[in-house]
């Protein structure tokens, strides 16, 4: 099986086409994925990328930030190239309106004839799906949402960035750049896959229920019937000036069976609301987390996914910004691009991680064998 | 009626896992995302119109998307 990665760093688009077409060589492709920074043109990116690969599959998206094996990069652009002994086939599809139920139903079951069957009758033994949205669509819930009731097949992935400048955020569907829109492929590998959802917090003891919220504008109004940032700062035992200051330590995190938080990020106080990067809904019992150390909690569940997946030819990492930022300010960046060395990855720095639903600060990975 | 969420919860999971309980927690978590956890629905819970009519919907789009949807 043949998983080949490759980046670029070169400005000039065409260029660096030409460079990650040489980095993975001549392979029998079946699909590609690529991530670049929104540096580049999408239009010019897109048509270079397209004249380099030609006819294969591909999606891919602008980003706050590039990962390649062992290097966290900035400026770039990283392609994973998968060729037929790696995957069967793969298939693309798009939602170009991410807000209308309509238009994704339309792409999910686009994918679903490709394969001449309906999207709840895929097998999740057989087939992975990989979705990347428009990171300033504040939609990803919804598309995740239907995907997920939809069809048994995981689809992981992310949001697109745009260096952190929350201007504006693309996604490519067979290199054709598109913006308030999902794109989608469907993936049938020919070995084994699973997926690593990875974030490094303990869960404590502390629960802040929503007891009024905002679902549109990811704003929680109440926590535990109270104004959700003077609950929040209470439950911390600090005050609530001094509580935007602890969100990227103390996030808060929905706990599934087995202890697993699903993390939601509170991105701002607006008076007395908080702002999250993704939606909570009303009733949620949420726990407040405690971060801890990015690159050994990662490492560690990267070891223990690795000992029983066996041999892994290759990784798609779905990072957080928010996570590439603690480890910017802590200079771990080269440490957490250690982590990878062992195996052939790319991925990018997320707005938002998707898996089930639309998450934040976690890595979020599928491996392939 | 009482117990109602419950039962569509279940058959939701029924409908879903087709014989392979590695899908249950699958379905769990996107129930959880969507503000319904199922471990707090019992045979004696009281009725929740909303959250029936989600569940409802829920059954009817997997069943919709699936080729025998019309026999299940």
């Amino acid at each position: 099986m043949t998983i080949k990665t490759a980046y670029s760093t070169n400005p000039d688009p065409n260029r660096a086409a030409q460079e990650l077409l040489d980095g993975v060589g001549r392979l029998d492709l079946r699909f590609v994925a690529f991530f670049a920074s929104a540096a580049y043109a999408p239009d010019e990116l897109g048509q270079a990328l397209a004249q380099a690969f030609g006819q294969v599959p591909s999606i891919g998206c602008t980003t706050a930030g590039e990962l390649v094996s062992g290097k966290m990069l900035k400026q770039s652009v990283v392609l994973v190239a998968f060729d037929a002994a790696s995957l069967s086939a793969a298939h693309v599809s798009l939602a170009k309106d991410m807000k209308s139920e309509a238009s994704v139903s339309a792409a999910l079951d686009a994918l679903g004839r490709a394969v001449g069957k309906p999207p709840s009758d895929l097998d999740p033994d057989h087939y992975v799906g990989m979705v990347l949205h428009d990171g300033l669509s504040v939609a990803e819930e919804s598309v995740m949402s239907q995907l997920s009731a939809r069809t048994n097949v995981p689809f992981v992935g992310g949001s697109a960035g745009d260096d952190v400048q929350f201007k504006r955020t693309q996604v490519f569907a067979n290199f054709q750049p598109h913006a308030g829109a999902s794109a989608l492929a469907l993936l049938e590998p020919v070995g084994r896959f699973t997926i690593l959802k990875t974030q490094s917090f303990e869960v404590l003891d502390k629960v802040l229920e929503v007891t009024d919220v905002d679902e549109a504008t990811r704003t929680v109004r109440s926590f535990n019937g109270k104004p959700a940032a003077e609950e929040y700062a209470a439950q911390l035992g600090i005050s609530p000036a001094e509580l935007s200051e602890h969100f990227g330590s103390h996030p808060v995190g929905l706990v599934v069976a087995g202890g697993e938080p699903y993390v939601r990020s509170p991105q701002r106080i607006d008076g007395t609301d908080v702002v999250f990067y993704c939606q909570v809904k009303a009733g949620m019992k949420l726990h407040i987390l405690q971060s801890r150390d990015i690159v050994e909690q990662t490492r560690q569940d990267l070891d223990a996914k690795l000992q029983d997946f066996g041999p892994c030819g290759g990784i798609v990492n779905f990072h957080c910004i928010l996570r590439t930022l603690e480890l910017e300010a802590k200079g771990q960046c080269d440490a957490y691009g250690a982590v990878f060395e062992r195996v052939p990855m790319v991925g990018f720095s997320t707005y938002g991680e998707s898996y089930i639903g639309h998450i934040n600060q976690t890595s979020t990975m599928l491996l392939l064998s | 009626m009482s117990g109602e969420v419950k039962r569509l919860i279940q058959e939701l999971i029924r409908l879903r896992s087709k014989g392979k309980p590695s899908l249950e927690p699958f379905v769990r978590v996107h129930l959880m995302l969507n503000g319904i956890d199922p471990d707090q629905y019992t045979d004696e819970s009281p009725s929740e119109p909303a959250v029936e009519e989600t569940l409802r919907k829920m059954i009817a789009d997997f069943r919709g998307a699936s080729s025998d949807g019309a026999n299940q």
